[in-house]
């Protein structure tokens, strides 16, 4: 994959990130747009195999769209239109995902992870030497040192054979999947509870002409008593997950000649007559875990190194995505000196409470799609009774999907001191998507630094200067079309207003008229500058 | 009921029902659907869910 690994690993870098999967190659591309360097190491000798995590929402579109790794990704990928659940072989429950013409991406889109690993990676090359990634590369100890951390690693290609090397990393991110070395280096251990039902995953590759839907079907005819799932996939490749009962042995139940036979019964029964043949098989059981912090001295956790969370409503790689967009400028404003390092206390205390809220979502999936007990296996069945005749019941079908955070109570959000028409602007949300008048999209102003967003009226020319020069940019919205424009603006009011949103697009604050100086202030007032 | 409600009293319903156990899941269930008849504003709507359970179930 990189003939760099024939090359010593530098012995000194501002940013290791030990895990080079999709979260890793994100963080090293936003770091890298910020300007700092950084190492990746990676076990693996290249992209992963298997699709794996293969739901990206639009919120992990945004934020590829900030190295622009979206494009390729928005063009190979499948958006879904919607999902249908059934009961047996009758349908219960039909949804239609909400594509908002207004909308700069799709709700949610089906790829690989291992594309998603590839336009990460190739967005983080576009920035030459600031990324260094390496593959066959084994983390094994951490060590504490004055101001940063030694790492061993052991490298296992090229001339470099065998042979272990040492980093020394300001910053150590783990971002080194469930498995974490670093956390296990460090004597941390994931907190929270796993659940006993297990689901085989498998890709196989068949060309069908359905639409791109979510589906669901409980006790089907094809597996009585199993709950299966399908998601299509780029390149005629179609995800099957299949709980298996709780006395199957589950190194039995991931043998080809135990899936396949369940595959070719539930193809038959849906219609699915093409040829197939399987590309991959793996097994998964529901977990609600998580780490207390994020920050421990200067090593940060992300991703599945920091928080395991279960695959239902697609929240994993999602929230993974959603630590690096939150800590790659947190990260590049301390190691610039532009703010104190306790900045990075907010990464850990928003991204944890995130995990949470995840979790708690996430259970709520688990219990309808894998039920831990009688009480809920029984409950599960009412409902899927009832939603033939009832559809007050059917909501409780519907997974929930992956949405981003509310970062309630979060050190960065500035308290409202007037009144507004929507709760969806205010402080600890990420900004709503926005149709700008010259056909682009409000999203497309983040990424990089923290924006003013102006409505009605413009700032004269000194203000925006002064916010300029406080690396505040200035974006003056002075109309707008879009039914959605009313949501930035103040309650029975018609005064210019002004949001403060971070570089990560979510609203730290905002303010009615034209005076500046509590935006100002909102920065220090923050702690995001001293 | 928003469907938020529905889904938090769901939860805490199952939870509550295996916390009594199977054994006394019959029970339970007869009491909690007897609260709620009690609570629902008029008969007729809950003549009509009886019916529509009683369909449901019979129809499995």
């Amino acid at each position: 994959m990189n003939n760099q690994t024939a090359s010593p690993l530098p012995s000194n870098t501002p940013v290791l990130i030990t895990g080079g999967g999709p979260v890793g190659l994100t963080l090293a591309a936003l770091l890298a747009s910020f300007g700092i360097r950084n190492v990746v190491i990676e076990n693996d000798p290249s992209y992963c195999t298997g699709s794996r995590a293969i739901c990206m929402s639009r919120r992990s579109q945004e934020i590829l769209g900030w190295v622009g790794a979206d494009k390729p990704l928005v063009e190979k990928g499948l958006s879904w239109v919607g999902g249908r659940s059934y009961y047996r072989d009758i349908e219960v429950l039909h949804f239609q995902m909400p594509n908002d013409p207004t909308q700069r991406f799709a709700p949610m889109v089906n790829i690989q992870q291992y594309f998603a690993e590839q336009y990460a990676h190739e967005a983080a090359q576009k920035y030459g030497d600031l990324v260094d990634v390496r593959w066959n590369c084994t983390v094994k100890t951490v060590r504490e040192v004055a101001n940063g951390n030694e790492v061993d690693v052991t490298v296992s290609d090229g001339s470099a054979d065998g042979q272990t090397q040492t980093i020394r990393a300001d910053w150590l991110v783990a971002c080194d999947g469930g498995r974490s070395t670093v956390r296990e280096q460090l004597g941390l251990q994931l907190q929270g509870m796993q659940y006993d039902g297990k689901y085989v995953i498998v890709d196989i590759r068949q060309k069908t002409k359905r639409t791109v839907e979510r589906l669901a079907w409980f006790d089907p005819p094809s597996n009585p008593g199993s709950t299966i799932l399908m998601h299509r996939q780029p390149e005629d490749v179609w995800r099957i997950d299949y709980q298996i009962r709780d006395d199957e042995d589950p190194v039995e139940a991931i043998k080809s000649e135990n899936v396949l036979p369940r595959v070719q019964s539930h193809l038959s029964m849906i219609g699915e007559n093409e040829p197939w043949e399987p590309l991959w098989i793996s097994i998964y059981n529901a977990k609600c875990l998580s780490l207390e912090k994020y920050r421990h001295q200067r090593v940060l956790f992300a991703g599945d190194a920091a928080h395991l969370v279960p695959i239902f409503g697609v929240r994993g790689l999602n929230s993974g995505l959603d630590d690096a967009g939150n800590l790659a400028w947190k990260l590049a404003r301390v190691i610039q000196g532009t703010s104190p390092d306790s900045l990075l206390d907010t990464y850990s205390t928003e991204r944890v409470h995130a995990a949470h809220e995840n979790m708690a979502f996430g259970a709520k999936s688990t219990e309808f799609m894998a039920p831990p007990n009688f009480a809920f296996k029984l409950m599960r069945e009412a409902t899927l009774k009832l939603a033939l005749a009832d559809d007050k019941v059917r909501s409780l079908i519907n997974p929930r999907q992956s949405t981003p955070i509310h970062y309630v109570g979060s050190a960065l959000n500035v308290t409202d001191t007037d009144t507004w028409n929507s709760e969806l602007t205010a402080p600890g949300m990420p900004i709503p998507e926005l149709l700008l008048d010259d056909g682009s999209h409000l999203s497309q102003q983040f990424g990089k630094s923290f924006v003013c967003i102006v409505l009605r009226k413009p700032l004269d020319k000194l203000k925006q200067a002064e916010l300029e020069q406080n690396g505040i940019k200035v974006y003056s919205i002075l109309g707008n079309k879009d039914a959605g424009y009313s949501q930035f603006l103040p309650l029975n009011s018609n005064e210019s207003t002004m949001l403060l949103v971070r570089p990560d697009g979510y609203v730290m604050g905002r303010w009615m008229g034209t005076n500046i100086t509590p935006v100002l202030e909102a920065m220090k007032l923050t702690g995001v500058i001293l | 009921m928003t469907a938020q409600d529905l889904d938090l009293s769901y939860t805490a319903m199952c939870n509550a029902l295996n916390d009594v156990d199977e054994a006394n899941a019959k029970s339970f269930l007869a009491m909690l659907s007897l609260s709620l008849m009690a609570h629902a504003d008029n008969a007729s709507e809950v003549l009509a869910l009886i019916e529509n359970a009683r369909a449901q179930c019979k129809a499995s």
